[in-house]
């Protein structure tokens, strides 16, 4: 073999490594997810129902997103989901921030989406945000609405 | 008869002082929110008032309760610390008045409704939620109070009817204007719509 063919191979073998390094790139950012995971913190909120929402869904303040959620489970003596967050350092949550479990679309996926409160207090890591909206299930509301009529 | 340790009896005995005080702390939420529903109850019905007697004792009623500038605040969020004392004043007394009238029309409809205590849940002794059912003969809606202690009193600062939250509702839009067109604008466009 001589040195023009090595030469080629090496420089289609760099192509072929360029190649996958762009196409990993490009699946991990299509996925939504950090390359290089960034500093997150812990939050947790308890709703009433979190129906349709899964580990690893996001968590949206002002449609941007700034977290993940992280686990949900139920609280056995409540009865309510409990569920725990990261949210990216830098993001601070005020004490009064609500958090909601909405649909990205009519029946998009769900996320938790936060809006930010004007207390002066800041959650702590670990804190808990109060204020929590459930998730609407629209099942539910077809159900209210053939049991208990249309309203007046 | 076995020897009578003084010590230990009396570090007992402080023991159960202590937690039968902790434990009789803090006021029950339900009870305050229970009296003040039976107290608009009574307003609605009783048919010697006229509607704007209900509406002012009714309103009385609700003043006692409701905390409308915590809500207010809340609404408002970041926004409200750049607001001046006096726009915040105002924000306040145009935000009562327009939840009092999207709510007083209840009184002209009431027609009996019982209203349940389902839920009650007391946190780090000073936030509480109350969880409430208006019921009628052919449905109940749901209605959870937000509330914290001062003083001994439980005071409302949020609203969530059907799992959505008076204060979230507002936020997004009173806080859209603000950003968009300023506050002025704001309380212009609430003035407006409450005349």
């Amino acid at each position: 073999m001589n040195v023009k063919n090595i030469n080629l191979e090496i420089i289609v073998g760099l192509f072929m490594l360029a190649g996958l390094a762009a196409f990993g790139y490009l699946a991990v950012q299509l996925a939504g997810k950090e390359l290089v995971g960034g500093k997150h913190y812990t939050i947790t909120a308890r709703f009433q129902s979190t129906s349709g929402l899964i580990r690893g869904a996001g968590v949206e303040l002002a449609g941007v997103n700034v977290g993940t959620v992280d686990a949900i489970y139920l609280d056995k003596e409540e009865y309510e989901s409990v569920v725990v967050m990261s949210i990216e350092e830098g993001v601070a949550l005020q004490e009064d921030s609500i958090a909601s479990v909405r649909s990205t679309g009519l029946i998009g996926d769900k996320i938790v989406s936060l809006t930010p409160g004007g207390a002066d207090e800041i959650l702590a890591p670990g804190g808990e945000i109060i204020d929590t909206e459930p998730s609407v299930s629209l099942e539910e509301l077809i159900s209210k609405y053939i049991f208990e009529g249309g309203g007046d | 008869m076995p020897p009578f340790h003084a010590p230990l009896f009396a570090i007992a005995v402080a023991f159960m002082f202590v937690w039968a005080t902790a434990a009789a702390e803090v006021p029950s939420p339900s009870d305050q929110v229970r009296e003040s529903m039976d107290d608009v109850v009574a307003v609605l019905k009783d048919s010697a008032l006229s509607l704007e007697d209900k509406e002012t004792r009714i309103r009385a009623l609700v003043d006692e309760r409701f905390d409308f500038q915590a809500m207010a605040q809340r609404t408002l969020g970041k926004e409200w610390k750049s607001t001046s004392a006096e726009e915040q004043q105002r924000f306040v007394e145009l935000f009562r008045e327009q939840l009092a009238r999207t709510y007083l029309v209840a009184i002209t409809t009431y027609t009996d409704e019982r209203i349940d205590i389902v839920k009650e849940k007391v946190k780090d002794n000073r936030l509480a939620q109350v969880n409430t059912s208006i019921v009628s003969t052919d449905l109940s809606i749901p209605v959870d109070y937000r509330l914290y202690l001062r003083d001994d009193k439980w005071w409302v600062y949020d609203v969530v009817i059907e799992g959505a939250s008076l204060v979230n509702n507002y936020r997004s839009s009173y806080q859209g204007v603000i950003k968009k067109q300023g506050m002025g604008t704001l309380l212009a466009q609430m003035e407006e719509k409450l005349n």
